[in-house]
């Protein structure tokens, strides 16, 4: 429920939306409808991963250029990164990354700020 | 302490979200950068092709815009405010972010975007008056008000663009950097005119020649350093008749160079670029099988990404054009209509030179000109750095120009020009006229018409190749020529006589030229202009090693029915009249030493002399020469003590005529008189050394392009993974197929003149797009490896259809 709460209004609002708008969305999610920390917490995290690397997915397979790589190449400092497989771990990872730290952590906020 | 535990979680967000959404150093906004939704994945392009109804604010007409299958764009506007509001919004569609970094380059803004290090490059380029002359342009843009106009609907056309843009939609290199574009003048397409002038008529290597002549003598100098080569084919063709009454010449003065006070001081400096050069020719219709002219043009430049050029088609009730236009400013700088094509090469003329100052005092308000004390002036800089701190510079100029430098110092960015000398360049001309060259050419329906525009133009100096469909052919070397004695700046200048000054400037008429001359073509290719016989003026001193101009010379001289494949195999041709010149020599001194035979020495015995892709044989003689280059001159002339070298064709005259010149034995050596043979073998065999390290045992890994390691570059030196390298194709500097490591052919064009409607084949290495993220980014790099063509699409009008356009957009003004 929370899950897809998340997934649908942050996936709305990411279109018109800065970039962090998924945070606050996991948050007034968490803070209406999480029962416990850990429930607000992977709950939010899963979903704005899902929201992230999913669409990351959908462009990175609609397109006949392949971005992974050149990214991959412009953060390690060279012409084509590490390896192909190499590459869209450390894209698609740092992407997932992100994307599970700040849902997760504004989903715990969301929850949390119901104690006071 | 129940709060806390309410809020811990919120008060690590909060700073998270912060730290991912702003950059670092040169570490990006994370948060934002790999956000799907804002971050670079928005970049990678799904919907390639434009189509649509656009409506935009600042159109009087409906706009239609064509696409072809290399997304170049064909406008068709229904006048010309519109057409150039179009180009605006197209090129800044696909090269925004180049267009302005450009801007920031000559404004010596670069700072703001990548922080400190960039300061002292800034700094240069702020003191030699790019950014000031763009200003003081704009500011006399009312005298040329068409311009203006145009001016002014090509920046609406890229705010138009630019407002239309949010987070998601910017350019990837904004996104990495960190910052946003802002709103497009007039004044920044003066600034990339200004940057054009920077690269093309921006060196100097009068620092150098007054050090060669304060260790070796006025007369030494000269005989090593001649102003008019053996062996030079020039631009116009020797015994070409003058075509007006010259003005009188200033006399040369008694003292010509103005010595700086301490030597010692000064520093390693950067070789000069010699690979900065272009090849233009035209074929008369008398050799064309079509019978009427076919021109060819191509422009060598640093080869990056986003590309140079960006191809276009503009279309109005007062002008039908092709060609290749530069990003950010109006109409097409390189191309072709109807009637006429046209082409440009550099001239490199001497319009760059520095003066002796001498101040009053440490104040520098004063300084000794003409016998009397004259007031400087003084102008505030402000460098914004990255982050917001400020630095203020003073820039004090006199009537000469701006002094770039009080110090020498390692600091310095431009370390060819001395400390304590006014600069003065054709850059700071401030006529607002320019531009008509060009878009006069544009228009241009005949030899008449070229000749008029050409009358506009002030700087860099290029010279200007034509053809039109009523069978001329011809050429100009043409620019702001000032008028001087002899050789006037081939040194350093003294800033306090009034004979030093620059004496006015040759009328545009006097300019050197030639139509249809009796051999049947017009080439260039950066060689000396005229034989000093038969022009009256000192252009210049120093030009391009004669291997390009005589080998295309030698090409079009045998040429008949030629086509534009015959033209484009001379683009390609791979030719070493270096290796042809001094090869044969080479060897024979070699074989006189105790050398042993080497599977290299067979090689280049069997050589085709062509630097293929795949010539082991090319890789040894360009090494080879390199390094006998340094081995006869860097004793007497080191580079790391701000020395020049003699030309390759004239140590060529030693090695042919005066064997045994005291140029070949290295000073450095005590107890030793080295012969030609002792170098010739020492370089030989330091050759098969320096390659063997580098590149293992002879083998397919020697092969030319392997080690000449031909790329294009992305503008950003960090962003590797954006560039192109190891491209396998022929050429080299000595080779009209000019492709080096990072230079080379920035735009090929050939152009078959035709009374009904002209043909025309072209390509540039790279693609429409700026995006990295575009398959348009880099689709025609393949077509420019292997030397061909793309056929350009030139439509008659906008209802003409193509099987080539993909795709069409439509600009409507907004109520």
């Amino acid at each position: 429920m929370i899950y897809l709460a998340i997934l649908i209004f942050g996936a709305i609002l990411s279109v018109l939306g800065p970039w962090w708008i998924a945070a606050p969305v996991a948050f007034i999610a968490c803070r209406l409808k999480a029962r416990n920390s850990k429930q607000a917490f992977w709950n939010a995290a899963l979903s704005v991963l899902t929201l992230w690397v999913g669409y990351a997915l959908y462009t990175h397979f609609g397109s006949g250029v392949n971005m992974v790589n050149k990214m991959a190449g412009v953060l390690t400092s060279s012409t084509d990164g590490i390896s192909s497989m190499g590459n869209i771990a450390l894209i698609f990872g740092l992407t997932a990354l992100i994307s599970f730290l700040i849902g997760g952590m504004a989903g715990l906020a969301g929850y949390k700020i119901k104690q006071i | 302490m129940k709060i806390l535990r309410a809020i811990w979680p919120t008060l690590l967000l909060l700073p998270l979200l912060y730290l991912l959404g702003t950059s670092h150093g040169s570490v990006p906004a994370l948060g934002k950068l790999f956000s799907p939704f804002t971050g670079f994945w928005q970049n990678t392009e799904l919907e390639e092709l434009r189509e649509g109804n656009l409506e935009l604010k600042g159109l009087q007409e409906e706009v239609t815009i064509k696409y072809d299958e290399n997304r170049i764009p064909h406008i068709f506007a229904k006048n010309d405010a519109d057409l150039y509001f179009a180009q605006g919004y197209t090129v800044a569609s696909d090269r925004l972010w180049q267009m302005e970094f450009y801007t920031l380059v000559a404004a010596g803004r670069l700072t703001e975007v990548v922080g400190e290090r960039a300061l002292a490059y800034d700094q240069y380029n702020r003191r030699s008056g790019m950014g000031f002359t763009a200003e003081e342009i704009n500011k006399r843009m009312d005298e040329a008000p068409e311009i203006l106009s145009y001016l002014e609907s090509y920046a609406a056309g890229v705010n138009a663009y630019v407002a239309s843009l949010s987070e998601k939609d910017l350019p990837i290199e904004y996104k990495m950097l960190g910052y946003s574009p802002e709103k497009w003048t007039p004044k920044k397409s003066m600034l990339i005119l200004m940057n054009m002038r920077n690269q093309l008529n921006g060196g100097s290597i009068d620092f150098k020649m007054t050090q060669l002549v304060q260790k070796y003598g006025l007369d030494l100098v000269n005989e090593l350093f001649p102003k008019y080569p053996k062996n030079a084919e020039p631009i116009i063709p020797n015994g070409s008749p003058l075509l007006f009454e010259p003005m009188d010449i200033p006399e040369v003065p008694d003292q010509i160079v103005a010595f700086p006070k301490d030597n010692s001081v000064a520093m390693n400096l950067e070789a000069p670029r010699p690979e900065i050069g272009s090849n233009n020719w035209a074929v008369a219709g008398a050799k064309s099988a079509s019978g009427l002219p076919i021109l060819s043009n191509d422009p060598h430049l640093g080869l990056s990404f986003p590309s140079i050029w960006y191809q276009i088609q503009l279309h109005s009730p007062t002008v039908n054009v092709y060609g290749s236009a530069l990003p950010g400013v109006p109409g097409v700088t390189i191309g072709f209509n109807k009637d006429i094509a046209w082409g440009v090469t550099n001239v490199g003329p001497d319009v760059m030179d520095f003066f002796k100052i001498k101040f009053k005092d440490d104040g520098k308000n004063e300084y000794w000109h003409d016998n009397q004390w004259k007031n400087t002036s003084k102008r505030a800089e402000t460098y914004v750095i990255k982050g917001g701190e400020t630095i203020t510079d003073t820039l004090i100029s006199t009537h000469h120009g701006p002094v770039i430098y009080f110090e020498n110092s390692k600091g310095n960015f431009n370390k060819s020009v001395p400390a304590g000398y006014a600069m003065q360049w054709i850059t700071h001309d401030t006529s607002p006229e320019d531009l008509n060259c060009f878009l006069g050419l544009n228009k241009a329906k005949n030899y008449a018409d070229y000749r008029e525009a050409l009358t506009h133009y002030i700087a860099p100096a290029q010279n200007f190749i034509f053809a039109s469909n009523e069978n001329d052919i011809a050429i100009t070397p043409n620019g702001k020529f000032p008028l001087k004695w002899e050789e006037q700046g081939k040194f350093l200048l003294d800033g306090t006589r009034t004979d030093h000054d620059w004496q006015g400037y040759l009328p545009a008429e006097h300019n050197p030229h030639v139509k249809n001359p009796e051999r049947g073509y017009v080439s260039s290719a950066n060689q000396s202009i005229n034989n000093p016989d038969d022009y009256p003026y000192y252009i210049d001193w120093h030009s391009a090693d004669p291997y390009r101009g005589t080998q295309i010379n030698k090409r079009l001289a045998i040429m008949e029915s030629a086509t534009a494949d015959s033209l484009r195999s001379v683009q390609n041709d791979n030719y070493s009249l270096a290796g042809e010149w001094f090869l044969p020599p080479l060897l024979e001194a070699l074989n006189k030493s105790e050398t042993p035979h080497s599977e290299a020495q067979s090689l280049l015995k069997g050589w085709d002399y062509r630097n293929k892709a795949n010539s082991i044989a090319a890789t040894i003689f360009e090494t080879w020469i390199n390094i006998l280059m340094t081995n006869i001159w860097d004793d007497e002339f080191p580079l790391s003590e701000n020395f020049f070298y003699p030309r390759e064709d004239k140590t060529l005259q030693f090695i042919l005529e005066e064997p045994d010149s005291k140029w070949f034995d290295n000073v450095k050596t005590k107890n030793k008189v080295e012969s030609l043979e002792d170098i010739v073998s020492i370089s030989f065999n330091e050759t098969i050394d320096s390659l063997q390290k580098t590149y293992g045992s002879l083998s397919e890994s020697w092969e030319w392009y392997k080690v000449k390691q031909t790329g294009i570059r992305h503008l950003i030196p960090a962003f590797k993974a954006f560039s192109k390298e190891g491209l396998p194709n022929g050429g080299g500097k000595r080779i009209v197929n000019a492709s080096t490591g990072k230079w080379g052919p920035s735009w090929r064009m050939i152009v078959e003149l035709d009374k009904e409607w002209p043909r025309a084949y072209g390509v540039y290495p790279g693609g429409q797009s700026g995006n990295p993220g575009s398959k348009y980014y880099d689709n025609m790099v393949d077509t420019w490896t292997k030397g061909q063509l793309n056929e350009l699409l030139f439509l008659k009008n906008e209802t003409e259809e193509s099987s080539s356009i993909l795709s069409s957009q439509k600009l409507t003004p907004s109520k």
